[in-house]
């Protein structure tokens, strides 16, 4: 039995339920090819787990980490699969507007196995206790562990992968600084320096397992960014909203095109089939045809010509292009279209010209001046990502307008607030709850701020039913705290990172 | 006319919490109370469920629980939540416009920054707001030697001391290539020389009347500048040395306070290391804000020091009470004893943790901002 318990928290604001009736139809055509996904609204978490045909990118592995944390008197060697626990939690925050009292959580193989009151600890194995039990956060956007050359690669191209550019030589001291402060999972996207970034990634914090093992999901997104402008004009800027958002038309068109091929292949088939049936059946009188055109074109001293048909000529797939492709997957929804966008005329240009794009999932990201577009952003639903600094995204020239206070009256106005640390690289991802507790102290609800850095960020990259909640068969990314969540007098006890032990204080 | 203005108890369930509408205008002579569920004293005393009573814009007691008839009578301010002294930020560009540097000449010893504080500036206002009630407006370290810094509130054109410190940079910020010095061997020749026959603020400084604000940043740079300080028997305060607490002994040897900060987004966690050696030293710490600070990143400093591990009390302290020894007003701010000017901030919870906030400020027992607008 699961005690549910009343929830703690004030200002009680469910996820938007609205979501949910958009799940049955994405999960009612698990088996239809990616542009017949319908999107639009985000899918939910249970929907969210993403069809198989997404790619997980390989990349090489990382060096061999497990000897160097064995020499530091590491708890978890990285050949092994990740311990047996068990874990007593005075409070568990199940997902942000769902609490339980006093449960035990039982962890297998680096998943959560069984979560109930009266669950008791299987023998020999070791117990953990906690008055309070999270989801580890997911940092919306960060450039941790990407190779420094990536961050500002001005010839990205959409197809450029940042799972490509990790750099297998992250040092895991650092991870376990961003582990040990509640962040175990981070969405890599290297469009902070540069215009496209390319695809985006969702990679797991764990010091001690390899890169490799570490990616949740290698195309969680595809990022382009407005806030690195050259130009202080401010028509000039408004139209390269309207340029960089060009390319996803190529996209469309692209797709169009390959469905039209697709189409045109089948039908092709098709009539050759019917073609080739009809030859079969009256072989006979065609074979005496063929005999006599070739006789008769003997005797006449011409030359016999063999019978063209017009199925003979098969349809002409399109050029392949692998930029074109990924923004295919943008212009259908499949993939979240990540655009940071700081002026407010960047933002009304780029609302403006997503619009015709009905199923593409955009996330508006910096959104320094975003307050005046509430209405239509939740309207919309459109998510924001913001970086709740005190200087915004710390970038100079977009930081005049920035404000506290933006996350709370985002939310206020029905828009879905995410959190990412900005994509500043280093230990920036370590910041990100300080940043989520400031969010809070200028007025956003403590139960949505967990949300901002949990079950939304999974479920709108496509992670929900791995990450960002403590449930039944999600991966144990789990934070066990002496106090409520964003307290700056709450310790962290420990980290399971994937289930494996990575902080103990 | 009792409760004149009363606060809608600023709980934690109500995140903005605000005055009741149309706070009257108090002269700064009246005498009131503040009862409030917690009330930060200094570091060490918290009051629980107390009562501060302000006169004449000071403080004039802080009764507990058992005390509290003792307010009867006087208009109250309910507030449900924390009150604590403002926070002083020990160095800052606040209010300046960037007028800071002399940009010709090396040794601007007589530039005084209290001549380019624009008391009406917004920066003001928005550390004001963060619960800032007094900065040191400082030039930066561009200079060898820049100027002097000024102590101000953050409300009211109030001057502290106009003479707070000389700044004086033996660093990399201060070598050009278009005038002198172009190098650190010519800085430190300079300097010895402007020490040798020392006039106006530099005989203040050489004569241990005037204090320095050191700006220094590398560790090399740290190390000629406490071999400077010791020689010269300097006293004052290093700024910006990131990694001061890898010397903290001889840091500690010089006599010298260390202002460190701001941290933000990403500082690395050397850094943060270094203020808890410092602390370890027990070297006088205060933070201090940059160019393009906001506000907000003060505390920010403070709580992620605590997070890697300094104590909650030193990093208060270093938000109020030790800034105020830092620059020798420890008895006018930076505490809620009886005597202090009554700058005070009403939170929403405790002041370090980030998620309260200011509900409002008082600045010399005037009522200065906080209620919904």
């Amino acid at each position: 039995m699961l005690a549910i318990a009343s929830l703690v928290l004030c200002g009680l604001v469910t996820e938007p339920a609205s979501a949910i009736s958009a799940a049955a139809t994405a999960n009612s055509a698990p088996g239809k090819i990616p542009s017949a996904v319908t999107t639009g609204a985000p899918a939910p978490d249970d929907a969210a787990a993403k069809s198989p045909a997404k790619k997980s990118a390989g990349k090489p592995a990382k060096p061999d980490k497990a000897s160097e944390d064995a020499a530091q008197g590491s708890p978890a060697p990285a050949e092994e699969a990740p311990p047996t626990l068990f874990i007593r939690a005075g409070k568990l925050y199940a997902r942000p507007d769902r609490v339980l009292e006093g449960v035990g959580i039982l962890v297998e193989k680096g998943r959560v196995v069984a979560i109930g009151a009266d669950l008791q600890a299987p023998k020999d194995v070791r117990k953990l206790e906690a008055p309070v039990v999270c989801a580890g956060f997911i940092d919306g956007w960060s450039s941790f562990a990407l190779d420094p050359a990536a961050y500002g690669d001005e010839r990205a191209t959409p197809a450029s992968a940042a799972i490509d550019a990790v750099d297998p030589y992250v040092d895991s001291r650092w991870e376990r600084e961003i582990a040990r402060a509640g962040v175990t999972s981070y969405r890599l996207q290297a469009s902070a320096g540069t215009r496209v970034g390319g695809i985006g990634a969702l990679l797991r914090i764990n010091p001690v397992r390899t890169t490799a093992e570490s990616i949740l999901l290698g195309d969680c997104s595809v990022g382009l960014s407005l806030a690195i402008s050259r130009s202080g004009d401010v028509f000039e800027r408004a139209a390269e909203t309207e340029r960089v958002l060009s390319a996803i038309s190529d996209g469309w068109s692209y797709l169009e095109e390959q469905n039209e091929y697709k189409h045109e292949l089948a039908e092709w088939e098709k009539k050759i089939a019917e073609k080739r049936k009809e030859l079969d059946d009256g072989f006979k009188k065609a074979k005496k045809d063929r005999e006599k055109a070739e006789t008769e074109a003997k005797d006449k001293g011409g030359e016999f010509k063999e019978k063209e048909y017009k199925e003979d000529k098969k349809p002409k797939a399109p050029r392949y292009d692998e930029d074109k492709e990924v923004l295919a997957r943008v212009a259908n929804g499949e993939l979240p279209l990540v655009v940071e966008a700081h002026s407010a005329v960047q933002i009304r240009s780029l609302l403006a010209s997503v619009e015709r794009f009905k199923r593409a999932r955009l996330v508006l990201a910096g959104a320094t001046e975003a307050a005046p577009f509430a209405k239509q952003l939740a309207e919309r639903r459109i998510p924001v990502l913001l970086a709740p600094a005190p200087l915004g995204f710390y970038r100079d020239s977009n930081s005049a307008n920035a404000t506290l206070a933006l996350a709370a009256e985002l939310e206020e106005a029905g828009v879905e607030v995410l959190f990412g640390s900005g994509g500043q690289g280093g230990l920036a991802s370590r910041d990100l709850p300080l940043l989520a507790a400031l969010a809070i102290g200028h007025g956003m609800s403590p139960q949505s701020a967990l949300a901002a850095l949990t079950t939304r960020p999974a479920r709108i990259f496509d992670v929900g039913s791995r990450v960002g909640s403590v449930e039944l068969g999600r991966d144990a990314d789990l934070l066990l705290l002496d106090g409520e969540p964003f307290g700056a007098s709450t310790k962290v006890k420990y980290v399971l990172c994937g289930g494996d032990l990575v902080v103990e204080e | 006319m009792k409760n004149w203005f009363l606060f809608a108890g600023a709980l934690l369930s109500a995140p903005l919490a605000a005055f009741a509408s149309g706070v009257p205008a108090v002269a700064s002579d009246a005498t009131f109370a503040v009862s409030a569920k917690h009330i930060v004293v200094d570091g060490k005393t918290t009051v629980v469920d107390g009562v501060l009573i302000v006169e004449r814009g000071k403080v004039r007691e802080v009764l507990d629980a058992k005390q509290k008839s003792k307010a009867a009578g006087l208009p109250t301010v309910e507030h449900g939540g924390w009150v604590s002294a403002g926070m002083i930020a020990a160095r800052s560009h606040l209010g300046t416009r960037g007028e800071v540097v002399e940009p010709k000449r090396s040794i601007a010893a007589h530039a005084r920054v209290v001549d380019v504080v624009d008391f009406g500036h917004p920066e003001l206002n928005a550390a004001l707001e963060a619960g800032i009630t007094t900065v040191v407006v400082a030039p930066d370290g561009s200079n060898l030697i820049g100027g002097r810094t000024a102590v101000v509130k953050t409300h009211g054109r109030q001057v502290l001391d106009p003479d707070a410190h000389l700044v004086i940079a033996p660093s990399a910020s201060a070598l050009r290539a278009n005038r002198e010095p172009t190098s650190f061997a010519g800085a430190m020749a300079m300097l010895r020389e402007q020490f040798e026959r020392p006039e106006g603020p530099v005989a203040e400084v050489a004569a241990g009347k005037l204090p320095v604000l050191l700006e220094v940043s590398a560790r090399d740079e740290l190390q000629r500048a406490l071999e400077f300080a010791l020689t010269h028997k300097l006293r004052g305060a290093l700024s910006h040395a990131a990694l001061a607490g890898e010397l903290a002994a001889d840091v500690k040897r010089s006599g010298l306070a260390a202002i460190v900060g701001p941290f933000g987004v990403g500082t690395h966690p050397r850094a943060l290391d270094s203020v808890r050696a410092l602390a370890a030293e027990s070297v006088p710490l205060a933070f201090g804000l940059d160019w393009n600070s906001a506000p907000e990143e003060l505390r920010l400093s403070a709580v992620m020091c605590v997070r890697q591990g300094l104590s909650s009390e030193l990093a208060w302290n270093a938000l109020t009470s030790h800034a105020a020894a830092v620059l020798g007003l420890q008895e006018r701010i930076g505490t809620l004893r009886a005597g202090c000017d009554a700058d005070f901030v009403l939170w929403s919870g405790a002041p370090l943790e980030l998620t309260s906030h200011v509900d409002a400020v008082f600045v010399g027992g005037v009522h200065v901002f906080g209620g919904r607008k």
